[in-house]
């Protein structure tokens, strides 16, 4: 093989100033290039065909691995996962001796617990057995309830449809967005959309305060520009991370060819390659828009790949069929597809949202404790009383401090990711 | 902590082989306390930072949440019982926590708690933690609401059931003797006490609160009864109280509005005056162009420790405490606002305006504003906002010098460290420069140089007056972000790369104990000296390097006399070790001549 691609020469041929004589020559010398190739290549199948043939390829495949960007990523610190779709990055050896010492660590502590538990008489036990029963459904339910998400969009601008009367009027979503809106109430199964107010407008941060208070679980805002949903923002209720990112490439299902119906049941949820520690803060986040127990028979799956940082969304119905007496997997897409990217994670709530005490009024009647979280019962009524009085309770601190921001030098190097 | 062997040799001789380090303790967002250490520059090539390691609180369940997030932690010493930590957390708790030496064990080394403080008045999660530091015997913690506490901690001689300590040499636990409050006005930024620890006075400020600056003890003192205090009139130093004016009219409703007048022009006396405990308050803003008022918009402070002694200015305030004030207030302070402006205050001056105002961010808060080590990085700060920004700002020029690149998520905790002490005289430029080490939102820990640029190294190579700090080293947190860093103290002595064999141990204990005096001594003298000793010996042994290299045995001898602690036997060694060391080196010298 080299010698003969040494006969063939170096390939360069502009030393000859005739250009019909250059471009025979050089056309020479590819052909002859080809014939090599395909000499080479002839002669390894057969190769490969013959005894050990299974052997040699997987010698010649783990061999010639094709370097891909993210073959090639940068090191990162904080992975903590392995990718699952790609061969990729592991956690360095500190993090994965950690990791098993945490993991060998909490097996004593369950035992501790059932030490502990162990207490009183048989009737005490009765009794407990069935409170525990109890909580265990309840528990179950809870998992399996879908969480109540808020879904609005950025504040408007008036730029949408200049020519209306009212403010309002003038500050509807553009029906690229409404659509898309429509696809998210039926992927989310616990999502309500509140349209945005342009006139006495409150900002993001007032409206996730308004909807802890109303027990919400999760907030998604979904940002316009030039009639197209661009931005999609998630927020965690009670505390939660704020985490900002660009959407592109919205595909609904009715642009889809060949999609299937959505079914109002809980999805299973596939999260790729979350790797590092922001990837699994990014994962969490998407977990809590799903209840953690799914619903099988719904046959529905959400996968939430990851790759270079760009997370893209997919929605399929699956159905196992017997192919050539082998159980398959065959899926079928529901819309919506699209692709985020993320911009901005801030481990609290977005600039605004000011204190909360604890107290979840589902009605929004101001009855209030209905359900206390951690604040106090005497907590909970003097700072409803006090409210009213002060616009900023005294002592209460923003933070907005941002845990990640896209810049866009990030991007230069090409091998660097976050996730 | 770092063992470069895998095998456990005994615990002298593994403290022998532990390369010099700096330690510290991290408390994260989950709650839990991690002590970590980093190997002092020039880094080993492949060296990857390690994970921080738990350190297990005894007498406590570990329960790992938000709740109990760590805030704030300080550190000092309190007498009887030595080097403690106090974490502050987001449960309206502060634990006082007895951390384990660099010579334990590191797998089974945990933290010992001596006492848990409560404060009920803190709404757990509405208001947080906003200034902590250990007196000698207390503990002093500040919230955002304005409440101040002083609790003072005392040994219990018989160990009581709830806080038996299970280590095999027992603690003598502590317990709450009493708490004393103080009620500061809200809602407050950040407060700073002057010394870190052992405070003697303490400074706030707030978005609408301006700087202020208090003594301690005066503030817990009883103050005089009210008609004293009315009369002596506590007031600012500029003396501004106005009186009402007179009434004029007559008639029911202008009588009406001269009350109404007259309690206005009382209220704005009233809260000019200075509060009990108060030695000296910023000055309001003055109106901006649209003549509304300008709040002070304070996010951190730091006080600037002045080397110069400076005389006591001609004072204008003539009341009785004009002595006193300027005894306290001979340091400058550094203000940084929610609009990325930087404000210095000289209260000595008896000035109540700013100094000096500049820019660092535009518009973006600066989150904070940390001191370099002491005698290094003179008239420079560290300033980090909320956006992952840390940089170097000199203040004495009034500008942004540099920012350390490549940090991603906002800057939670940073530590100025000063360079490790070089022992002998082949100390490169990169073991010398200072450092410091910031945790990060984005799960990382790093290290940085802070390279200082002082006075004599402008002359002398001006190049290196625009150096910029580097980042050495990054490391996972291993999970939660880090909130809170504390640095041990122990600043680690680093011996010259060619004698091997006489490898000191880190005197850590013995540092410590010192740490305060001994550390700026010789920060002075390695300033000057070291760029100087970067350069190769080419004289004799009885020349310039022997004398300087004596003075420096000198002081640290004289520090660990003064210092008292174990390890008495070594001292005789260490010296002599030196001794060899230098007339080796000397030899090789002429050898090379």
């Amino acid at each position: 093989m080299d010698e003969a691609e040494s006969s063939l020469g170096r390939g360069n041929f502009k030393h000859i100033g005739n250009k019909a004589k250059r471009q025979a020559e050089y056309r020479k010398y590819r052909a002859g290039k080809r014939k090599d190739k395909l000499a080479r290549r002839v002669a390894q199948a057969k190769e490969e065909k013959g005894a050990d043939g299974q052997e040699k390829k997987r010698a010649r495949l783990a061999e010639n691995r094709t370097r891909t960007i993210e073959n090639t990523r940068l090191e990162n610190p904080t992975i903590i996962s392995e990718p699952n779709s790609h061969p990729g990055l592991k956690p360095s050896q500190a993090v994965i001796d950690a990791q098993q010492q945490a993991s060998g660590s909490s097996k004593p502590k369950d035992k501790t617990d059932d030490e502990d538990g162990d207490d009183g008489d048989d009737a005490e036990e009765e009794v407990d057995e069935a409170a525990l029963a109890a909580e265990e459904e309840r528990a179950f339910e809870d998992a399996s309830a879908p969480p109540a998400i808020l879904i609005t969009t950025s504040a408007p601008s008036s730029s949408t449809s200049p020519h209306l009367a009212s403010v309002n009027a003038r500050s509807h979503p553009a029906e690229r967005t409404r659509d898309f809106i429509e696809e998210l109430l039926n992927m989310f199964p616990g999502g309500e959309y509140r349209p945005r107010a342009k006139a006495k407008g409150a900002s993001l941060g007032k409206i996730a305060g308004w909807a802890r208070k109303r027990g919400y679980n999760a907030m998604i805002v979904i940002g316009e520009d030039h009639k197209q949903p661009t931005m999609w923002t998630l927020i965690g209720l009670p505390e939660g991370p704020t985490a900002v990112f660009r959407l592109t490439s919205v595909r609904l299902g009715k642009e889809i060819g060949g999609h299937a119906r959505s079914t109002p049941h809980s999805p299973e949820l596939i999260l790729n390659n979350f790797t590092t520690a922001l990837g699994h803060s990014v994962g969490s986040l998407l977990q809590s828009l799903f209840p953690s127990i799914p619903q099988l028979e719904g046959r529905q799956v959400l996968t939430a790949h990851n790759q270079r940082d760009f997370i893209f969304f997919r929605r399929h119905r699956y159905e196992f069929a017997l192919r050539k007496g082998e159980e398959k997997a065959r899926l079928q897409e529901i819309g919506p597809q699209f692709t985020v990217k993320l911009r901005k994670l801030m481990p609290s709530l977005p600039k605004g949202a000011g204190g909360w005490d604890g107290v979840v009024d589902f009605d929004g009647d101001g009855s209030g404790a209905v359900m206390d979280m951690g604040g106090g019962g005497e907590a909970g009524a003097e700072a409803a009383e006090a409210a009213p009085k002060s616009k900023r309770a005294r002592g209460q601190v923003e933070e907005t401090t941002s845990e990640f921001t896209w810049k866009p030098k990030m991007g230069v190097s090409r091998r660097n990711f976050y996730l | 902590m770092t063992s470069m062997d895998s095998d456990e040799p005994p615990a002298t001789a593994q403290v022998a082989q532990l390369p010099p380090s700096y330690r510290f303790f991290l408390g994260d967002a989950e709650g839990q306390l991690k002590s970590w250490s980093t190997p002092c520059p020039p880094l080993p090539a492949d060296y990857q930072a390690q994970l921080p390691q738990v350190l297990p609180l005894s007498n406590r369940q570990q329960s790992h949440s938000a709740e109990t997030a760590v805030q704030r932690m300080a550190s000092g010493i309190i007498e009887g019982i030595g080097f403690v930590l106090a974490i502050a957390r987001r449960n309206a708790t502060i634990d006082v926590v007895l951390p384990p030496s660099a010579s334990d064990d590191p797998s089974t080394s945990h933290a010992t708690l001596l006492v848990t403080i409560k404060n009920d008045k803190m709404k757990a999660g509405l208001q947080r933690w906003v200034g902590l530091a250990v007196g000698s015997n207390c503990i002093y913690a500040a919230t955002s609401a304005g409440n101040f506490t002083k609790t003072v901690l005392s040994q219990d001689n018989g160990s009581s059931a709830s806080s038996s300590s299970s280590s095999a040499t027992p603690r003598r636990p502590l317990s709450i003797a009493s708490t004393h409050h103080l009620t500061l006005p809200e809602p407050l930024q950040s407060l700073v006490f002057h010394p870190a620890s052992n405070p003697t006075s303490f400074l706030y400020g707030g978005e609408e609160i301006p700087l202020s600056i208090w003594n301690i003890e005066t503030a817990f003192s009883t103050p005089p009864s009210q008609a004293e205090a009315s009369d002596d009139g506590y007031t600012a130093p500029n003396g501004e109280e106005q009186t009402p004016a007179a009434a004029t009219g007559g008639a029911g409703g202008e009588n009406a509005k001269m009350r109404k007048r007259k309690r206005q022009a009382e209220a704005r006396a009233k809260a000019k005056e200075l509060l009990w405990g108060e030695v000296w308050r910023a000055k309001n803003l003055p109106n901006d162009a649209l003549s509304l008022p300008q709040r002070p918009n304070i996010t951190s402070i730091a006080v600037l420790a002045d080397s110069e002694d400076t005389p006591a200015s001609p004072g204008q305030a003539s009341s009785s405490e004009s002595p006193e004030r300027s005894s306290i207030l001979k340091f400058k302070v550094a203000v940084g606002t929610r609009d990325g402006l930087l404000r210095v205050f000289d209260p000595s001056s008896g000035s109540r305006k700013q100094v000096k105002e500049f820019s660092i961010a535009k518009s973006t808060p600066i989150k904070a504003l940390v001191n370099p080590a002491a005698g290094s990085n003179e008239g420079e700060l560290l300033a980090a906002d909320g956006e992952g920004k840390l940089s170097a700002v000199d203040v004495v020029a009034g500008k942004l010098k540099y920012q350390w690149k490549d940090i991603t998520g906002a800057i939670a905790s940073v530590v100025a460290l000063p360079p490790p002490t070089t022992e002998g005289l082949a100390s490169s430029p990169s073991s010398s420069t200072p450092l410091a080490v910031s945790s990060s939102l984005d799960r990382l820990l790093r290290l940085h140089t802070f390279p200082s640029s002082s006075q004599s190294d402008r002359k002398k190579a001006p190049s290196a007056a625009s150096a910029r700090g580097q980042n050495l080293l990054k490391g996972f947190t291993g999970g939660a972000a880090v909130t809170a860093i504390v640095w041990d103290g122990a600043v680690p002595i680093v011996t010259a790369p060619e004698v091997d064999e006489d490898e000191e141990e880190e005197d850590e204990s013995m540092n410590r104990g010192a740490a305060g005096e001994a550390d700026e001594e010789e920060e002075d003298g390695d300033d000057d000296e070291g760029v100087w000793e970067a350069m190769q010996e080419v004289g004799e042994a009885n020349g310039i390097p022997s004398s300087r290299s004596a003075k420096k045995e000198g002081q640290r001898r004289s520090k660990r006399l003064s210092a008292a602690g174990p390890g008495g036997d070594e001292e005789g060694e260490d010296v002599g070790d030196a001794e060899e060391a230098k007339e080796e080196r000397a030899k090789r010298t002429r050898k090379a001549d």
